[in-house]
């Protein structure tokens, strides 16, 4: 390897998967190759350290712009690879300095990263998340009368939401309960901060679901069918995928 | 990616949907360069922020990233041409009391 390179390391697939093709990886000067050993393979591409170096690569992880470049070509050459067949994604800004120490990492990681593997054979990650369209408050009420009168209003405001929270959160209950029996693996998410739930489509359900490839279309017909009940509740749901797992991986590194 | 039925919004392709999960998600596992993860974590919980909510944000009325010299290249721009102005500044009153 050249002096002054390093690898960036995308993730890890199983030993006999088909190449990447020709394209540039997260150094645009440099493209993605696979390392296979260990009976595994490593998807990496050659970044110079001094663009990728302890200091300046936090440096450049605050500039949205080159942190959305770095996250955006990050995923999308995981993505190729999902298209071959399962893939352990890691974390961005994993760099070795050598292709030695790439193999001597997979060496290290074998039995974690090939259990992995098989757990997300045939299956792909899909994110399911719910937002609260409207609401209690949305509606604009005529000014109150007097401070009785709006201090009344309040009471019945405050007591109002607080069913109205207990009866979503139920609800959130059982459309997760329904998409997990759906699915061989789920992760939920910690809710979205808080300074930002403001009513108008605040995040109330950010989950992860490990889906079959077979069963990808049921899983979608399932989200269509709960979103259309859950409509009338003002929830709206919103489902991405396939991801590469990034959910279902972490987990089981040492 | 980025499929969708008649559901969802929005697709996967979402900037906000992608720093989430490389971020944050994935395996951890130590290379020879060291980046803190947990300081790039700080810093995304902010850009996630600002990703995933610039627009309701702005409609409550929360704009510190604005403010926020980290998120803010232009305040890097800013400081420098205060430095500038304060070196001007003492070059003119040392010209004057000459």
């Amino acid at each position: 390897m050249t002096d002054g390179l390093g690898l960036w390391v995308y993730g890890v697939v199983e030993g006999d998967a088909a190449g990447p093709t020709t394209r540039p990886g997260v150094d645009p000067d440099h493209d993605v190759e696979l390392i296979r050993h260990a009976g595994l393979a490593v998807v990496v591409s050659p970044v110079p350290l001094d663009a990728f170096g302890e200091h300046s690569l936090p440096e450049a992880l605050e500039d949205l712009e080159r942190l959305e470049t770095l996250a955006r070509v990050h995923n999308g050459v995981l993505q190729e690879a999902l298209e071959h067949g399962p893939v352990v994604p890691f974390r961005i800004c994993t760099i070795f300095g050598s292709v030695a120490g790439v193999k001597d990492m997979l060496v290290r990681q074998r039995a974690h990263l090939t259990a992995v593997l098989q757990h997300l054979h045939g299956r792909a990650e899909w994110g399911v998340k719910a937002y609260v369209v409207g609401g209690p408050g949305d509606t604009a009420a005529a000014s109150p009368a007097s401070g009785t009168e709006y201090l009344r209003r309040r009471r019945a405001e405050r007591a109002g939401a607080a069913t109205a929270q207990r009866t979503m959160d139920a609800a959130l209950v059982r459309l997760h309960g329904r998409l997990r029996e759906r699915a061989a693996d789920a992760v939920l998410n910690p809710p979205p901060p808080t300074e930002l739930s403001g009513r108008a489509g605040a995040m109330v359900l950010n989950a992860a679901y490990l889906v079959a490839d077979g069963d990808a279309d049921g899983f979608r017909a399932l989200v269509a069918d709960l979103a259309g009940r859950h409509r009338a509740d003002g929830v709206e749901l919103e489902l991405t995928g396939p991801w590469p797992a990034y959910h279902f991986s972490e987990a089981m590194a040492g | 990616m980025g499929t969708s039925t008649p559901a969802t919004s929005t697709s996967g392709d979402s900037l906000a949907d992608i720093l989430e999960r490389v971020l944050d998600k994935g395996v951890v596992i130590a290379g020879d360069i060291q980046i803190n993860l947990l300081d790039i974590e700080l810093l995304t919980i902010k850009l996630r922020l600002i990703v995933a909510s610039i627009d309701k944000a702005k409609e409550i009325g929360i704009d510190w990233w604005e403010t926020d010299p980290a998120l803010n290249r232009a305040s890097g721009e800013l400081a420098a041409e205060n430095r500038n102005l304060r070196q001007r500044l003492h070059h003119l009153e040392s010209g004057r009391s000459d």
